[in-house]
């Protein structure tokens, strides 16, 4: 146990998260991009303004999150390499392609 | 558009759970016990209570499930679904030619019956859920053409999921029983994995597991997360970019299972046939 905690880098995990909001409304997500730098933990409050339910999907990030019209949730996210981590809403998957781009 | 997110999304979520009760009930069906088979219908029902009564918690009580709720849920459903599948495939393999009679018996045969029920229903109230909320929200919210597209991919997508059921029904009765136990068993057994390391991720993810070392690699250039809609990581385990945490979890899982399968060795054949099969 020690030892995961030794190995698992105690200063990123320990530091408090970077606060990101996402509004989903009308089928689509608002920002459709996220810029987020390296090597920090992130903390996405999502709010969901329509009147239908949505799923915040992503399968890069092993994220899955269910929100019911009108509901508030936070995705927490470990600290990511630079690249692009693709997001969407898989009840409206045409409209609410959005990703993550850190670098 | 309507149609076919709603066919997929029926379709999709649909098929662990049928890969999972098409398997138990194709087993069933070669050793036949009357108490098992009921087991597996009740745990249909319950399952299908357990994804209309899930889906409307989501759906209504939205403080329940803020934050980490939803993926303390989908964790422990997860691992109890991985183990419970190695548990059965075990099972089968070390009880042979005893298992009907073992079914059968007034004593003993518990534990398993209620393995059978719970991971039925675990299986159908899992992704069923997900089905539930979509086709009662936005079923719901739309009108006129979109509610007639929604209805109809739905009803498309359960249509498939039927086929899906009726073929894998087929293989089992025409393919000799060795192949079919073995690649049922096989897909079963990846099924399992695949549950057990997402949870193992999803842990990660929401910090009750350290990722130890993130992204070991990147095989995203050869195949990527979301190829084909997710099969590979929603049904092998697969990841593009593993932590080291997910991938101990793997090796383990793998080590643990190759054992187990070795221990369970199944006897030789002389399996009771019911009459006028091959």
């Amino acid at each position: 146990m020690a030892l995961c905690l030794m190995l698992s880098g105690a200063p990123a995990w320990a530091e408090d998260p970077l606060l990101f909001d996402l509004v989903a409304r009308e089928g689509a997500f608002q920002p459709t991009e996220i810029h987020a730098p390296a090597g920090r933990k992130l903390k996405i409050q999502i709010r969901n303004e329509g009147d239908e339910p949505i799923e915040f999907e992503s399968l890069t990030l092993r994220k899955e999150k269910v929100l019911a019209p009108g509901a508030t949730s936070a995705v927490i996210i470990a600290p990511l390499r630079a690249g692009r981590y693709e997001f969407f809403d898989e009840f409206h998957p045409e409209t609410s392609q959005g990703a993550i781009i850190v670098e | 558009m309507m149609f076919s997110t709603a066919l997929i999304i029926v379709w999709r979520e649909g098929v662990e759970a049928l890969l999972i009760v098409g398997i138990l009930y194709a087993w069933l069906r070669r050793y036949p016990a009357p108490r098992a088979t009921a087991y597996l219908g009740a745990g249909i029902v319950a399952g299908l209570c357990c994804a209309v009564a899930l889906g409307a918690l989501l759906f209504q009580a939205t403080e329940l499930f803020a934050d980490s709720g939803q993926d303390y849920l989908q964790i422990g459903m997860m691992m109890l679904a991985g183990l419970l599948i190695v548990q059965m495939v075990t099972w089968m393999r070390s009880h042979g030619a005893r298992i009907q009679p073992t079914l059968q018996a007034r004593e003993g045969a518990s534990p398993t019956l209620w393995g059978i029920f719970i991971l039925t229903a675990l299986a159908i109230a899992r992704e069923g859920s997900e089905v539930v909320v979509f086709l009662y929200g936005v079923g719901s919210a739309s009108r006129g053409s979109s509610l007639n597209q929604s209805a109809a991919g739905a009803s498309a997508g359960l249509l498939l999921a039927g086929v899906t059921f009726a073929l894998l029904q087929l293989a089992s009765q025409t393919m000799s029983w060795r192949l079919f136990f073995r690649l049922s068993e096989a897909m079963l057994l990846l099924l399992a994995g695949a549950l057990l390391i997402n949870a193992i991720d999803r842990m990660v993810s929401i910090d009750l597991l350290p990722a130890l070392k993130d992204q070991m690699w990147d095989t995203s250039g050869l195949l990527e997360d979301d190829a084909l809609g997710g099969l590979p990581i929603n049904l092998l385990g697969y990841r593009s970019r593993p932590n080291l945490t997910v991938g101990l979890a793997f090796c383990l899982y793998w080590a643990s299972v190759l054992c187990l399968l070795r221990i369970t060795r199944p006897r030789p054949a002389r399996l009771p046939v019911r009459p006028g099969t091959a």
